[in-house]
């Protein structure tokens, strides 16, 4: 038996100093981890040694960049003697110096392993929705409006930004810590970016719009926003302001041009678009939002709108109209953002299909349904779309991951019987179809 | 022959669905092929929910009857298995007592709207 102390390891970065939290653990002492398996992980801080600049690296996901530590190999894990306890103080990403030669645990091995090597990193960033969204309970545990990983051992190979709805969730995320399931399938070298659909649905007219936007016309609507919400006739309480500021900064922001910072051991790299993005033809609605005198749109789930209370709908209501959407309405909306995203850089995109099997239907005969059935019938309306994704795929070289077929395959009652909300032996099998698509295409990371 | 129409489980998690809308009259004729309600199902009516698909279904007549009278208003809450409608396959058919059998109908998954949107009741 081998006994392999894990360190930290170097991380270099210009004109900066990394601190970093206490380690906390993700296994317990005595674990079987397998090579490349996290057992631990710290929040990191990037010190400058410099004036601070607004254009410093993580400038808005500093409050939340996290790494885990991973066995560089298989073995058993001995936690290092420490206090387990932690106080508040340890929590925080500056509570203590990044230090190469510290020593985490010790990983007893079968095979020959040297003294002591470096664990393994793997980096996390959130963007929170507000900065008081403080969530220090474990990994990526905050509310954010985006959130990432990547290998932190070499530059990240290539990213993947996930335009997020409830079906990409476990997918994207899985189902233990955030991303394992899918970035160790990609083995372990992409760069995952997830953008959920918590404040706004990213449907591709929206996206499309976000890419076009300019500064003057985000202030546009930021003001107008200000001025117009809270001056009817419902008084909007602290919760909706809270919903409508998090729905409005994400309408401002561009998920797919925002530059992203990167860190691994040899230090930071800006990158400004994705290799590769993930949209679902679930998220596009029967009806979008348009705004009345601005233009723009907007889209959330009416359940979510309902909850959120009566001023933002009285709001919605003064200031959108609904404005209908055909399949070939989507599909001028996901060429609009297909065309603009390549101004950007060579992206690929994948969409993931509508599911049209309906368990408890029983159309025997479409002659009673009004015309044309896709404005009536569910199923009919989700084939349509599909249909149009094959159109898509000629026109604009998108890769259809068919979770329609491979829910079929399974058993739709079972493993989708909303339709969105898919079970683990579905969601591990279309993150497989995703990954072997862009695998594939030979998207970096994926190959 | 009193045929009868129960609000059927259109989903495994739900317990009540709400009326939507109704397109036939009691009283009146109904061939194959007639729509009788639209109804809406919210799985988080029946427990609290984060993103609870909200489906809507309408369901079509699959014989010819008369429709005799309807339960539910268009807004009201059925719960699963209370009934929805009555038919015979006579005009003045008398329609107290047991009913024959469940009418035959069609069940259709459908786009909705959002009723939140319209009716101004979050």
């Amino acid at each position: 038996m081998k006994r392999s102390a894990l360190t930290l390891g170097e991380i270099t970065v210009a004109n900066a100093t990394v601190r970093r939290s206490q380690v906390h653990w993700l296994v317990s002492d005595g674990h079987r981890c397998a090579a490349g398996e996290p057992f631990a992980y710290c929040s990191i801080g990037l010190q400058s040694r410099t004036r601070v600049s607004r254009d410093r690296p993580f400038a808005d996901e500093e409050l939340d960049l996290q790494v885990a530590l991973a066995a560089p190999r298989a073995g058993t894990l001995r936690h290092a003697s420490q206090d387990a306890s932690m106080g508040t103080r340890d929590r925080f990403q500056m509570s203590d110096d990044w230090t190469p030669d510290f020593v985490t645990g010790h990983l007893e091995c079968d095979s020959d392993s040297p003294p002591a090597e470096p664990a393994m990193l793997r980096f996390f960033a959130g963007r929170r929705f507000s900065e008081i969204a403080d969530t220090r309970a474990g990994l990526l545990t905050g509310w954010y409006d985006r959130s990432r990983t990547w290998a932190g051992e070499q530059a990240a190979a290539g990213t993947l930004t996930c335009l997020g709805s409830c079906e990409q969730e476990g997918i994207v995320l899985g189902e233990h810590l955030p991303f394992a399931e899918l970035f160790d399938a990609a083995d372990r070298r992409a760069h995952v970016v997830y953008v959920p659909d918590d404040a706004l649905v990213p449907a591709a007219r929206i996206t499309a719009e976000q890419l076009a936007r300019t500064p003057e016309a985000a202030r546009e609507i930021a003001a107008d926003f200000s001025r117009t919400f809270g001056n009817g006739k419902v008084v909007p309480s602290p919760r909706e302001w809270i919903f409508m500021n998090a729905m409005i900064a994400s309408l401002l922001r561009s998920p797919l041009s925002e530059p992203l910072d990167v860190l691994n051991r040899g230090g930071v790299r800006r990158i400004s678009a994705p290799d590769a993005v993930l949209c679902s033809l679930n998220i596009e609605p029967v009806s979008l939002l348009r705004h009345r005198t601005l233009g723009y749109s907007l889209h959330q789930y009416g359940y979510r709108i309902a909850m959120a209370g009566p001023a933002v709908l009285d709001w919605l209501r003064r200031n959108f109209e609904q404005v209908k959407r055909t399949p070939d309405d989507v599909k001028h909306d996901y060429e609009a953002l297909i065309d603009a995203a390549r101004t950007h850089g060579d992206m690929q995109f994948l969409a993931i299909n509508a599911v049209t099997t309906f368990g408890t239907e029983q159309v025997q005969r479409y002659k009673q349904f009004e015309r044309p059935l896709g404005n009536v019938l569910g199923s009919v309306r989700a084939r349509e779309l599909n249909v149009m994704l094959h159109d898509l795929a000629r026109s604009r070289n998108v890769a259809i991951v068919d979770g329609d077929a491979i829910a079929a395959d399974l058993g739709s009652r079972l493993h989708v019987p909303d339709r969105m909300h898919g079970s683990p032996t579905l969601q591990q099998e279309v993150r497989k179809e995703i990954v072997r698509l862009l695998r594939d295409r030979r998207v970096a990371g994926f190959t | 022959m009193i045929l009868t129409l129960n609000l059927p489980r259109l989903n495994e998690l739900m317990a009540t669905a709400r009326v939507e809308k109704v397109h036939a009259e009691p009283g009146v004729l109904l061939e194959p092929g007639s729509a009788i309600l639209d109804l809406r199902v919210d799985l988080s009516e029946s427990f609290a929910h984060d993103c609870p698909p909200v489906s809507f279904y309408r369901i079509v007549l699959r014989e010819r009857a008369w429709l005799r009278d309807l339960a539910s208003a268009q807004g009201a809450e059925i719960e699963v298995g209370a009934p929805l409608a009555r038919f015979s396959s006579e005009e003045r058919e008398p329609v107290q007592g047991q009913p024959s059998r469940l009418a035959r109908v069609a069940i259709a998954g459908i786009v909705g709207d959002d009723s939140a949107w319209h009716d101004g009741a979050p």
